[in-house]
């Protein structure tokens, strides 16, 4: 499986590439406009707040973006020529779809450092900023809660891309069709697997509404104003959502080794 | 004789398409077979379920005693139709990709084949012709020491010269203890290396047996029996 990865990452090293050029530029461009302000006495320091906050919005779009080449690269592995190559390998399912999610995790991982390191970039071009945040750095990075929500959210990601790759195995089982009859079946059937996953959490947040989980991820980092209150999230759903994406794993595993049809 | 392949009544169903049709048939050991038939007759499914790629609906099907699956796609060196390596890919890493999935890749013969094919490691796939793409992707094939071969359509892009080039170079790389299955519509170019041949249609076997019989008993080259069991339509 590590090979797999390793082999996808080289395909991708372009688009890292390329993707890394765009945020390091997009931070450079950031930080001069954070340095305009600073000179500005009139800008106050939750305006200049909104720069690295742009910043992380950029980040999110860029993961947004990697999680969906991901989706698209396997789709086109199972449907095009490539898939040859991939499927023809002595490899389980599990593998494949295996070396998909730690590519996924890398790409997670890769956003955060990258975050992390615009702002240490911002900070150290806009020394107002610096000042601002050096207090707060370490502290909020040994936040407990910070990381649970983290891995929380992982997870909920990489549920939500398994069931995606189950959908697009899943119509790549029913026919040989290089053409639209698979993408169409993988299309129904993520909508209808979402559909109901988003039925069940609400039937069962309704039954179970007690159970919440309280978590302060921002408690140590003040200069967020909202910062300091605990913030409330749903417990049950995501927790049924996760257990769905391993079932997801299991099953896309499974049609991988037995059913396909390439 | 030992059989490497052996496949008895195989049906494939699609949704609205029966690709194949009770097949039974076997290959020995050392054997090259001829898998010959018209488009959309059976024969890529049926290589493609021999490659582990595609599930067969229902029958029995025994790669050197295995179930396709990851067992037989360790001992099955196939060339699909289509180019299936990375356009990003240089002709070297497409090599190293092959060495670290299989353990069989003989990296020595695979520099001796890219010397024959006239091509270097530096070389990207996305910048070669497709006769150059073919050689590449033949030369990782038979730098394998698979137990079986299965090669669909491994002619198309080639010139002549270069098509006489790879059939040597097939013929001298072929070992006893292994087989070959060869789905090609340039019957004349290669029925002198059948010793087995298969005609399908619609998904059945129409006519199979050893190349060499069925031309004595038919007084006809393999060719001239490909134009007598499909008529002028498929045969060149």
């Amino acid at each position: 499986m590590w090979k797999l990865v390793r082999y996808q990452l080289r395909g991708r090293r372009l688009l890292y590439t390329i993707g890394l050029i765009t945020m390091c530029a997009l931070t450079l461009y950031q930080a001069t406009r954070f340095i305009g302000m600073h000179q500005d006495p009139a800008q106050s320091a939750p305006v200049s707040m909104s720069v690295p906050m742009i910043m992380a919005g950029f980040w999110v779009l860029f993961y947004a973006v990697m999680t969906v080449i991901n989706i698209v690269t396997y789709t086109q592995d199972l449907y095009g020529d490539t898939g040859y190559l991939v499927f023809g390998l002595p490899l389980r399912g599990a593998e494949v779809l295996g070396s998909r999610i730690v590519l996924l995790v890398i790409d997670t991982i890769m956003t955060l450092l990258g975050g992390m390191t615009s702002v240490i970039v911002l900070a150290c071009l806009a020394p107002g900023l610096a000042q601002q945040i050096r207090p707060y750095v370490g502290r909020f990075l040994l936040t407990g809660d910070y990381w649970v929500m983290c891995l929380g959210v992982l997870a909920v990601i990489v549920s939500f891309m398994t069931i995606m790759f189950f959908g697009v195995t899943f119509g790549k089982t029913l026919t040989n069709s290089k053409k639209h009859l698979g993408s169409v079946f993988s299309a129904l059937v993520v909508i209808a697997v979402l559909w109901a996953s988003a039925e069940f959490g609400f039937m069962l947040e309704t039954r179970f509404n007690g159970i919440r989980l309280y978590l302060s991820p921002w408690r140590n980092l003040p200069i967020l104003a909202a910062g300091t209150q605990p913030a409330i999230f749903p417990l049950v759903s995501p927790l049924m959502f996760v257990m769905l994406g391993v079932l997801a794993f299991v099953i896309t595993s499974w049609l991988m080794d037995r059913k396909l049809n390439l | 004789m030992s059989m490497l392949v052996q496949i008895t009544s195989l049906t494939k169903r699609y949704i609205t398409t029966m690709a194949l049709s009770d097949i039974t048939l076997e290959v020995p050991e050392g054997h090259i077979m001829g898998l010959l038939g018209p488009n959309g007759s059976g024969k890529t499914t049926l290589m493609k379920i021999l490659a582990g790629l595609v599930s067969p609906t229902s029958g029995s099907v025994l790669v050197d005693g295995m179930v396709p699956g990851v067992g037989t796609k360790a001992v099955v060196s196939f060339l699909p139709d289509v180019n299936h390596l990375d356009r990003w890919m240089s002709v070297g890493e497409a090599g190293d990709f092959y060495a670290d999935f299989y353990v069989d890749f003989d990296r020595k013969r695979f520099e001796e084949l890219l010397a024959i094919m006239r091509l270097t490691a530096g070389q990207k796939i996305g910048s070669l012709s497709k006769g150059m793409v073919e050689k590449a992707r033949l030369s990782l094939v038979f730098s394998r020491r698979a137990r079986l071969y299965i090669l669909d359509e491994p002619f198309g892009g080639l010139d002549p010269l270069a098509r006489a080039q790879v059939l040597d170079t097939l013929v001298a790389n072929f070992r006893a203890d292994c087989s070959m299955i060869l789905s090609t519509q340039m019957v004349a170019d290669v029925e002198r290396f059948f010793d087995d041949v298969v005609f399908l249609d619609g998904g059945r076997v129409v006519l199979s047996g050893e190349a060499e019989d069925l031309r004595t008993r038919r007084s006809a080259s393999i060719e001239d029996i490909y134009r007598e069991v499909y008529g002028h339509v498929e045969a060149r």
